[in-house]
């Protein structure tokens, strides 16, 4: 990804400074508003908005018009009236590449549409007060900075303007994991089951190495996700540095069963032999070993002979990385792993097989399927209708914030009551987990 | 895939110490016995010095507790002689082994109690198991030093050199970006077998000759010692060949084009810039995406077919391999083709439920869609049309084509 053509700096600006010098050269001139931000979330991802955006680049570059790639996706193109029939053409071939999404299959209706082609000779107050509009609702927007959703979206945003990853600064990176002490950047997510009153009991919790705080200890202003396959191979190079922290328990204490991503290569790499040889035989039962799917099928013959090879040395086996749109067309059983990680997204509920597909996958049992990624409710609610019981994400770490709140005021309100009594026994139950995976 | 061991060019090492150490026992064989494990029987990828590293490993509880010698011989053969060890001992690590190449079809054969084609036993206090022993030790022994001696003079040529890392990348990239390659595009077409066994052109894969690229810009390298970084390199060869394909004269080629393309770089400027040179054309290329990168991100894939499906171009899978079919549904991935590679070693594989499912996968997909590729040999050939598989590509079909073109050139002349 890191032929990006967005420009990072701010296109509403520039936008608005381009429209207000049109003025003087109205004649001629047209502006297209390709209201993206209208699709649904899963049709304005990155890439989708990139490619959108590429349609415009042999006319940019035969300097016929300008465009505009807005924060909220919308994609603002000035340009000469001579070329209309050639924005016509991508305006075409657009819809069509849209096609499937509501915001095109029914164009036309109230608040439903996917572009507007404004002249400036006629309508430049039109084109005008567009350019206001986006402008000051991202003002707007950058002001009330903290809110909802898009946090995620906009944090990649920021990582996306830093230097790109090139293999020099690979290289560099290595060198300095070579001295670097990770141990400070290992976080943990828990997954939990959750009652029907929202309070969570943690069944195992996902260690891993935080790659923003990896970033901003080891080369700030890098973007280390910013192309795919650099940073795979980065993750080999963090896997058995994880791999040696794991197996010094002295320095790195860790209670209850826990999950880690590896690469499938790494398993068969003399790091991880050493690991096996500091892990006791009782210990492995407790350590889910998380496997991502495209590296599974990037050599299915090590898979599953590094799958055998775990599994009877006591280990779980977890298939990482199942999307909507993969879990039909991988086959969970006969790749024989213990358990899968499913990433949460809307559409699942969103569309009408969403419920029959994921719920197929529930196969080995609900306790065999980790639903991941959940930010809001919406994701338990979901998981709960097609018999999902394990839940990771951001919204399940305030779940148990919460509970740790809720049973922090219980302690406090029975220590009241009891204050009478002058009682100092222990009060409450710790928060440990309730129950273990086995 | 199965990297020689360069460390044992000697060759017959362990296989000597094993004959001299019969010679030793042949004056009081009482309470000796030993298992061959024919590991050398697995399928070529089941044998890579890593699996077996493992299964090595298996024994060593038993080596240091008792009075067990395990020798692991060239051919990947274990042999364990074991004095004064019940039997059932041996039981848990040979059980662990068979357990780790469960997928392998010659434990699906053992599984079926008639005989055991993976360990074989004998006690060697008995005079007939221990001359027949002692001839197959010799056996292995010859064996392995003419192994040795073939694979020292092949050694230097096929060296596969140093792993790509990310040291050496920047530079290999470099060089990469800087040197010509349109002389390294090589061409092979892929061909439809109708009734009668006649052939019909489907299109040609352009691809770029790797070793001769290796060769260029990093020789003594081997380019694809890391999957990732290899298919990093991918991406800027991607970008090349589409500008060395747009310059093309379209109109008078004939047949159809396919060309190998990251789901990026089909998402990025360069293919735009393509399509608008060649866009009228589409119909006459394919591209060809590869599994490990279309599992990477299944949205971007998505979104890419859709959008050179509606183009006009086709679309197709490659990186399967049959043992895939058994594991994931490649019908559902709704390209154009997919391209299954095929490999001797799974000519083993003839009826088990491996072969149903893929035979149920071919059906599904649709027998017009599915191209199997590698095809060397006749056998290849057999192998595919036994799963329904009329489309083929690979060495074998490469004389088969130029037979095409000369009937096709004749007819015109």
């Amino acid at each position: 990804m890191a032929n990006a053509p967005l420009a990072p700096r701010p296109q509403e600006a520039l936008l608005l400074e381009y429209v207000q010098q049109l003025e003087k050269v109205k004649a001629g001139r047209k502006a297209l508003h390709l209201h993206l931000s209208l699709l649904r979330p899963y049709n304005r991802r990155d890439t989708h908005l990139r490619t959108a955006a590429a349609n415009f680049d042999p006319i940019v570059r035969a300097a016929n018009g300008q465009i505009f790639v807005l924060r909220n996706s919308d994609i603002f193109f000035c340009y000469k009236g001579e070329i209309q029939s050639q924005v016509d053409a991508i305006v075409q071939r657009l819809r069509y590449l849209f096609g499937e999404d509501p915001l095109v299959s029914e164009d036309g209706a109230e608040g439903k549409e996917f572009a507007t082609i404004l002249d400036a000779a006629t309508q430049y107050d039109d084109i005008l007060y567009a350019a206001r509009s986006v402008t000051e609702s991202e003002t707007k927007r950058a002001g009330e900075d903290k809110t909802r959703q898009d946090a995620r979206s906009r944090l990649k945003d920021r990582q996306e303007q830093g230097e790109p990853m090139t293999p020099d600064v690979l290289a560099r990176i290595e060198t300095a994991l070579l001295r670097a002490d990770l141990s400070n950047l290992v976080r943990r997510q828990f997954a939990c089951t959750v009652d029907e009153d929202n309070s969570p009991t943690q069944i195992f919790s996902e260690l891993f190495i935080s790659i923003k705080d990896l970033r901003e200890t080891l080369l700030p202003g890098v973007n280390l996700t910013s192309n795919r396959w650099l940073f795979q191979h980065l993750t080999e190079t963090l896997d058995k540095r994880m791999l040696a922290l794991l197996a010094k328990t002295d320095r790195f204490t860790v209670s209850g069963d826990i999950s880690f991503n590896v690469n499938v290569r790494t398993l068969l790499a003399p790091e991880f032999m050493t690991f096996d040889e500091n892990v006791s035989a009782g210990r492995r039962g407790s350590l889910i070993i998380e496997l991502q799917k495209e590296d599974i099928f990037s050599d299915l013959g090590t898979y599953l002979f590094a799958r055998e090879f775990l599994q009877n040395k006591g280990y779980r086996v977890c298939l990482d990385g199942l999307t909507f749109q993969t879990l039909d067309i991988i086959d969970r059983k006969r790749l024989g792993a213990d358990m899968a990680k499913l990433f949460w997204t809307p559409e699942m509920a969103e569309k009408p097989d969403g419920r029959a597909r994921v719920g197929r996958l529930m196969d080995g049992g609900g306790k065999t399927v980790v639903l991941c990624r959940c930010d809001t409710a919406d994701a338990v609610e979901f998981g709960r209708s097609v018999g999902i019981e394990l839940y990771q994400g951001r919204h399940i770490e305030s779940l148990i914030a919460e509970d740790g709140r809720r049973r922090e005021l219980l302690k406090i309100k029975r220590r009241i009551d009891r204050g009478g009594e002058g009682g100092e026994e222990e009060l409450a139950p710790p928060p440990a987990p309730k129950g273990k995976g086995r | 895939m199965a990297e020689r061991d360069l460390t044992q060019v000697a060759g017959g090492g362990e296989e000597a110490m094993l004959v001299e150490r019969l010679r030793k026992i042949a004056d009081d064989p009482k309470d000796h016995f030993a298992a061959h494990l024919h590991l050398s029987r697995l399928r070529a990828g089941n044998r890579q010095p890593r699996f077996l590293d493992i299964a090595k490993r298996s024994f060593d509880q038993l080596v240091v507790n008792t009075q067990s010698t395990l020798y692991p011989l060239a051919n990947s053969d274990l042999v364990l002689i074991c004095n004064k060890v019940p039997v059932e001992q041996t039981d848990e690590p040979i059980e662990k082994v068979r357990g780790l190449f469960r997928e392998d079809p010659l434990m699906q054969a053992a599984g079926g109690g008639m005989e055991d084609r993976f360990v074989s036993w004998y006690d060697l206090a008995s005079k007939d198991d221990y001359d027949r022993f002692y001839a197959t030790s010799e056996q292995l022994l010859a064996a392995a030093v003419a192994t040795a001696r073939r694979a020292e003079t092949v050694q230097s040529a096929a060296a596969k050199g140093a792993p790509v890392t990310a040291a050496n990348l920047g530079e290999i990239e470099r060089k990469l970006k800087a040197i010509r390659i349109s002389d390294l595009i090589r061409e092979q077409p892929a061909v439809q077998i109708g009734a009668g066994g006649k052939a019909a052109l489907l299109f040609r894969e352009n691809f770029i000759a790797m070793n001769e690229l290796r060769d260029r810009i990093a020789p003594g390298v081997n380019l694809f010692s890391s999957p990732w970084l290899f298919q990093y390199l991918t991406e800027v060869i991607d970008r090349k060949v589409l500008a060395l394909v747009a310059q093309r004269e379209l109109s008078t080629q004939p047949a159809a084009v396919s060309v190998n393309l990251n789901v990026a770089t089909v998402l990025g400027r360069d293919f735009q810039e393509f399509h608008q040179a060649v866009g009228a054309n589409a119909a006459k290329f394919v591209i060809e995406m590869q599994i490990i990168d279309i599992f990477a991100d299944m949205n971007a894939f998505a979104f890419a077919r859709d959008g050179l499906q509606k183009r006009g171009y086709r679309v197709l899978v490659d990186g399967i391999n049959p043992l895939a079919l058994y594991f994931f549904d490649p019908s559902l991935l709704k390209a154009d083709f997919i391209k299954i590679a095929w490999g001797p070693e799974f000519a083993s594989d003839t009826q088990d439920s491996r072969i149903v499912a893929a035979r149920e996968t071919v059906a599904r997909t649709g027998k017009d869609q599915v191209i199997l590729a590698r095809v060397d040999t006749e056998q290849a050939i057999r192998w595919g049309l036994n799963l329904g598989v009329t489309r083929f590509q690979g060495h074998f079909i490469d004389r088969l084509a130029k037979a095409i073109a000369t009937k096709t050139v004749a007819a015109a002349g």
